[in-house]
């Protein structure tokens, strides 16, 4: 028989994991968006990674980047399937507690790879002004940021208070 | 689901990256330009695959869906 309501209990520690995933995974968020941002908008000083805007070679590696491109976006297709994500609880109840968790490190992770062996070239194909890109820029992290907001804590399997306080 | 900024655009997370993805430098090289296209391909075939099955999972999803139009840019697509 199909089970579709799957119970779990907090342990202390079920508790004592999950606050540490949280710290992980939003440190983690952190530095990757850092190294991210280093790649592909205006680099960033002391980061050792390489990065779109001064790439000093003309020497091509398309099929690498590419494969590393498609390698995070598979991370993220295949952990967010449905599939993947029974396959995991009818195994392990308590995977539906980590599930979000586990996602965001994961991520974390497959992006610091995909930014640590990246290899882009310059080869300029054209330009726009640097207040276009910036005024756009601020657009979309106007979006960003009202979306988070809006959205509040519906990503997040059990409620942080919860974790810590109840039951 | 329509409350904020769900309340114009279906996806602002998506087009909040979309945005900061298009317009994070102002050169644009053959590198840049097929950075782009993989992650803007993939964006929208993510968006396209999460809205098919949001109107299976949620009854409400398609009445949302008439009510807000637009998926990245309000009163635009």
């Amino acid at each position: 028989m199909k089970k579709d309501v799957y119970s779990i209990r907090l342990t202390p520690f079920h508790r004592i994991m999950v606050i540490t995933l949280i710290f992980t995974q939003y440190i983690l968020a952190l530095f990757s968006f850092v190294l991210f941002y280093n790649y592909f908008g205006f680099p960033i000083p002391f980061i050792p990674y390489p990065s779109l805007a001064n790439a000093r070679t003309t020497h091509t590696h398309y099929i690498r980047n590419i494969l590393l491109y498609l390698f995070f976006w598979a991370q993220h297709i295949i952990m967010a399937t449905l599939k993947y994500k029974l396959a995991w609880v009818t195994s392990c109840t308590y995977f539906a507690l980590y599930d979000r968790y586990i996602y965001n490190i994961m991520s974390g992770a497959c992006l610091w790879i995909m930014c640590a062996y990246l290899e882009p070239s310059y080869i300029l194909i054209f330009s726009i002004p640097m207040w276009v890109s910036l005024l756009f820029m601020a657009v979309g992290i106007f979006f960003l940021i009202a979306g988070s907001i809006s959205l509040g804590s519906v990503m997040m399997p059990i409620p942080f208070d919860k974790i810590v306080n109840d039951d | 689901m329509s409350d904020g900024i769900y309340g114009y655009i279906r996806h602002p997370l998506q087009a909040g990256v979309l945005f900061v993805l298009i317009f994070g430098y102002y050169t644009y090289t053959v590198d840049r330009l097929i950075f782009l296209g993989v992650n803007i391909l993939m964006i929208v075939v993510g968006v396209l695959m999460e809205e098919k099955r949001l109107c299976y999972l949620e009854k409400d999803y398609p009445l949302y869906m008439e009510k807000v139009k637009a998926r990245f840019i309000p009163f635009l697509i």
